[in-house]
């Protein structure tokens, strides 16, 4: 057990004064991994909150009924007591033009959005909660409702947040194709640093074989190093993708807002940055393998 | 200690450096290997150190035969062995003391104790004081001499020497074997390949003689 943590202390020595033979080579190589990171870090946390979004909009489903922009009062009531009639209703909610352009005009943070027009636009509008969440439901009530007179146009939100849902698995399968291509990139920068030095210290290596080293005792400092890389490959990667959210959530809360969205971001989760640590020193320690070839 | 059997060795486009030699060296002896050069004296050092393997016959060390080692073993057979090498293979990027400690290090022991045995190394072949300096900035018989501390520094029973005094005036020759002398007389196995037969006659022992990969009395 001393033996063995002697030789993991020796071979974390040799790790270090190989760093310092080329700290800036060293660095940079790891600063390069790190970008290449960046790109599936930056499509898990894409991916990630549409996948939020997707759930958030799925889970409190809505259906927009547009009236007529001439509908009267009386039309309006009948529209009402058919909705009240209507069993696949669970509530609804009036919002008048009137409304809708005073909300409109708030959100946008401009009064003269009438300037150019004669008349108010937006049209009446009915949101409607329905009984069953589910999309057949949904689409059977829309499709009622859209005959009833006056009414113009029906929206099913479930139409957005499924193509919401099946963007994140697009995402998903994105984001798994550009870890794999630049998995073997990141391979391929590992690789290539560490078969530089395995080539620069091959007097090195073969001097430690004449005196008794074993095969493992000359690989342990390069799959170290590889290993190092890579770890700090992957912390690059965190804090530059943490602070990009830091940077972009307040510029994004206004936007977020307006569709009544959480102005949360999802970021890396600690568990997520664990794994990406984890892989990337892998993957590191894996092109030093390679790297180290017969030797 | 050591015994080759009938040993031929084929270099790979060449013709035989070794043929059907066969010799036996005892605990405790000091014994020289001389020859012409290209007689096959370094073919024989590496030999014992299995860098290469016999083409035919068999080499033993320690009892355990060489040519058949597994490449597992050959690492711990070399711990028990003190080398000299025809080409010093001075580690440049550090220190002379890091040089020394190097077969410690390899073999996992304590940098205390390991540092403590360098020093002793180092000052038994008279190079205290120069710990610190590149190999690089050191003499020729100066290089020898670090060589020779790394080789001992394992406290090998058999220390194998490959010109150890080549490219030396007869004052540094006579100094360097004359610590191998010093080991001798603690019981050290000494086995030293050189051409220099001046340096024979002045300090005698038992030779062995190569002419053209053929043993030769
Ligand atoms: N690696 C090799 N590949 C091919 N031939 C070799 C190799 N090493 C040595 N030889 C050949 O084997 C023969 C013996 O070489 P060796 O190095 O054993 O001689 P030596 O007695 O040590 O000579 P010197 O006194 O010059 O060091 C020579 O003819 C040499 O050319
Ligand atoms: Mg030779």
């Amino acid at each position: 057990m001393r033996a063995w943590l002697h030789a993991h202390f020796d071979a974390i020595a040799q790790t270090r004064r190989q760093f310092w033979r080329r700290p800036v080579a060293a660095f940079l190589s790891a600063v390069v991994i790190g970008v290449g990171l960046l790109f599936p870090v930056g499509g898990y946390i894409v991916a990630a909150n549409l996948k939020v979004l997707a759930v958030g909009a799925g889970t409190d489903p809505q259906i927009s009924v547009f009236l007529a922009p001439d509908a009267s009062a009386a039309e309006r009531a009948e529209i009402e007591r058919r909705l009240r009639l209507e069993p696949g209703v669970r509530n609804f909610r009036f919002i008048g033009k009137d409304a809708a352009l005073k909300e409109l005009q708030t959100r946008t943070g401009s009064d003269d959005l009438m300037s150019g027009l004669a008349s108010n636009p937006l049209p009446d509008t009915y949101l409607i909660t329905p009984r069953e969440a589910s999309l057949v439901a949904q689409a059977r009530l829309a499709d009622s409702v859209r005959n009833w007179p006056r009414v113009v146009e029906v929206d099913v939100d479930a139409v957005w947040s499924d193509r919401l849902r099946m963007l994140a698995k697009t995402g998903d399968i994105v984001v798994l194709g550009l870890g794999v291509v630049l998995g073997l990139a990141m391979l391929a920068i590992s690789f290539n640093t560490i078969r530089l030095q395995v080539l620069t210290r091959t007097e090195e290596i073969a001097v430690l074989r004449l005196f008794g080293a074993t095969p493992s005792y000359v690989r342990r400092p390069f799959l170290y190093f590889g290993a190092l890389q890579g770890v700090a490959a992957a912390l690059f990667a965190w804090v530059v993708a943490g602070g990009s959210l830091w940077w972009i959530e307040p510029r994004l809360a206004a936007l977020l807002d307006a569709y009544g969205l959480s102005s949360r971001l999802a970021g890396l989760l600690p568990a997520d940055g664990l794994a990406l640590l984890g892989f990337s020193a892998l993957v590191g320690m894996l092109g030093a393998w390679l790297a180290l070839g017969e030797h | 200690m050591i015994e080759f059997t009938g040993v031929v060795k084929r270099y790979p486009g060449c013709r035989e450096a070794l043929k059907n030699v066969s010799f036996a060296v005892q605990p405790g002896e000091f014994v020289y290997l001389t020859g012409h050069s290209g007689a096959g004296k370094s073919t024989v050092m590496r030999l014992i150190a299995a860098i290469e393997k016999p083409t035919a016959g068999t080499v033993l060390v320690h009892h355990q035969n060489v040519g058949r080692l597994s490449a597992r073993s050959i690492p711990f057979l070399r711990r028990q062995l003190g080398m000299v090498l025809q080409d010093h293979r001075l580690l440049f990027d550090r220190s002379v003391f890091d040089n020394v400690m190097l077969p410690l290090q390899i073999a996992g022991m304590d940098r205390r104790e390991a540092g403590r045995r360098a020093r002793a190394a180092l000052d038994k072949v008279g190079l205290q004081g120069r710990e610190k300096s590149n190999p690089i900035t050191l003499s020729g018989g100066e290089q020898q001499r670090v060589c020779l501390a790394r080789a001992v520094v394992n406290r090998p029973a058999l220390l194998i020497a490959d010109e150890p005094t080549a490219s030396l005036d007869a004052g540094y020759a006579n100094d360097i074997l004359g610590i191998f002398r010093d080991f001798h007389r603690v019981g050290v196995t000494v086995l030293v390949a050189t051409h220099d037969e001046s340096l024979i006659a002045r300090f005698p022992g038992r030779m062995l003689r190569l002419d053209q990969g053929i043993l030769a009395g």
